[in-house]
């Protein structure tokens, strides 16, 4: 057991160490940082002192494509090269069981999506202080250090909506969603070794899971009077594919309504059970894979 | 093939149990959502086109009403009205747990929208155009019931309601009922409790006001100098006082309070 975890956590510590060092990071990187720091921009449009919840929107649509982005060709790119360079062999020669291989890839993965997220989290959180200090100091300015009464209500606003501290339950369920990408693509990554097919199948996945639930509300619908080959069809979808409609609370919680943290404890532990599955289910597939 | 077997097992297992859960999951989040939790209508899947439907479906409906909003300001900056109508439609269908976008589509219509139909350089006489400006009132009222009805929770929607009333239509009794609305919810600004005394003022109910004034003041026992105005409170009993005639000995504030 203690020499299982040792080695899970060495291939896990060498996959966010390769996976840091590719390129296409740096570019992902740079594209999210381009996007963060423009949703500023949305000042220049009149929102009547509620642009943050437009950057948030703006803000969390970058930072999850970006780490979509991250997931998918973090999983995609690195087991599949480890087949194609036959560094896996080398790996695997040594006592290291393949289910240790495919956790160790996840967890490094996952660090990886955990540096990036708090990453772009903080430089979030330092465009938005900007963003409040900008508009409270104008206000200030116009009103020569007096506030009226308004003015101070819109300083309030403005300072609400920066430093929200359900910001982080947001950024929380976006992690929690991009993690659960990140076990699908390693699930693919273990039935072909083809990029281009990991990325497609993940994103289908990804698709389908934003439809998942009406799937299932119409699968286990009394009278629905579907066929049983489209019984079958929903049935298949409602069992296999995750609903990514779950983590829809993010748009409530930007949209600045209350959302419990037993809610999103209840969505992490849903995602925790899937990834403890399909880790399981990825590792049987890999144990019975001729390499 | 054990281990497929094995695996397949495995899916099927987790896959029966975690409909449940999802099903679970799904309630918790129509409580949340006060059962606004659409996946995706067949009124939006109609109204989107093919980019908006793909970025509501790919979990992004917040960027895709914000993207929306955009048109709808450059709409109603070229004032087409329509246009800005059937745009904020899709906006409150997108995120409709969203008060910003009923609040402004609101006021785009009610202010926006009937001001430049009163006023601008539009065809027809004085009756045809107050009758329209009238049309853009009421469709900016719709929005915001419907809003109200949606998000009950928020006070923004009821403070809105109640301007519109006092501002558009002139009816200071249904503002200032829609300001006490707004100030049974949590967060709403204090100034509406001044803001409802005010309009039973405007409608000429000078003696509800003087009550409401009273209460008010009494409401606290502290009455410094705070964001409740009581300065103001203060003012309002003493200026109904004169105008209801209410003898000096059974004024509220006798001329030895400060």
């Amino acid at each position: 057991m203690k020499n299982s975890l040792r080695h899970i956590w060495v291939i896990a510590g060498n996959t966010f160490t390769e996976a840091i060092r590719q390129k296409v990071l740096y570019v992902l990187t740079v594209f999210c940082l381009i996007m963060l720091g423009g949703s500023s921009f949305y000042t220049q449009f009149d929102f009547r002192g509620d642009e943050f919840k437009f950057m948030k929107d703006l803000a969390y649509a970058a930072i999850s494509v970006i780490g979509l982005l991250v997931a998918l060709l973090g999983a995609a790119m690195l087991i599949p090269a480890e087949l194609e360079k036959r560094t896996i062999y080398t790996l695997l020669s040594k006592p290291v069981r393949k289910f240790e291989f495919i956790v160790g890839k996840y967890l490094g993965l996952t660090l990886l999506l955990t540096l990036f997220m708090a990453l772009m989290a903080g430089i979030f959180m330092l465009v938005m202080w900007s963003h409040e200090s900008s508009l409270t100091n104008d206000i200030m300015a116009t009103s020569q250090g007096q506030p009226t009464e308004l003015q101070l209500q819109q300083i309030n606003e403005f300072r609400a909506g920066a430093y929200d501290p359900a910001m982080w339950q947001a950024l929380t369920l976006v992690w929690a969603k991009l993690c659960l990408v990140t076990v699908i693509s390693v699930f693919f990554s273990t039935l072909a070794s083809s990029t281009v097919f990991i990325v497609s199948c993940t994103l289908f996945v990804y698709l389908i899971g934003h439809l998942q639930s009406v799937a299932r509300d119409f699968w286990l619908a009394p009278e629905s009077g579907a066929s049983w080959l489209t019984t079958v069809f929903l049935a298949a979808i409602s069992l296999l594919i995750p609903d990514f409609q779950t983590f829809n609370l993010i748009d409530e919680i930007i949209g600045g309504n209350r959302v419990l943290w037993l809610n999103t404890r209840h969505i992490l532990l849903y995602t925790g059970g899937y990834t403890v599955i399909a880790l399981g289910v990825s590792s049987l597939l890999f144990e019975s894979r001729e390499l | 093939m054990k281990l497929r077997l094995l695996a397949l097992a495995l899916i099927v297992i987790w896959g029966a149990g975690k409909v449940g859960w999802e099903n679970r999951l799904a309630a918790e989040r129509k409580v949340v959502m006060v059962g606004q939790d659409l996946p995706m209508s067949y009124q939006l899947r109609d109204s989107l086109g093919q980019g908006f439907t793909m970025a509501a479906l790919g979990g992004f409906r917040g960027l895709a009403a914000d993207s929306l909003w955009l048109s709808l300001t450059s709409a109603w900056q070229e004032q087409e009205w329509e246009r800005v109508a059937a745009l904020a439609e899709m906006c409150v269908l997108l995120q409709p747990r969203v008060a910003f976008f009923w609040d402004m589509g609101a006021w785009n219509l009610a202010w926006n929208a009937s001001v430049a139909v009163e006023h601008g350089p539009v065809k027809g006489g004085i009756d045809r155009r107050k009758h329209d400006a009238r049309r853009w009132i009421e469709a900016g009222k719709d929005l915001l019931e419907r809003g109200i009805r949606v998000i009950p929770e928020k006070p923004i929607l009821y403070q809105r309601l109640g301007d519109l009333y006092w501002r558009r239509l002139g009816n200071y009794e249904q503002a200032a009922e829609c300001y006490k609305e707004a100030l049974q919810r949590p967060k709403a600004p204090l100034y509406l409790e001044r803001s409802v005394g005010l309009m039973l003022e405007k409608a000429k109910q000078d003696q509800a006001a003087y009550e409401y004034w009273r209460q008010l003041w009494q409401s606290c026992q502290e009455h410094g100098v705070d964001q409740h105005r009581w300065d103001m409170v203060k003012e309002h009993i003493q200026k109904l006082e004169t105008t209801l005639a209410i003898p000096t000995e059974q004024r509220f504030f006798q001329p030895t309070d400060h």
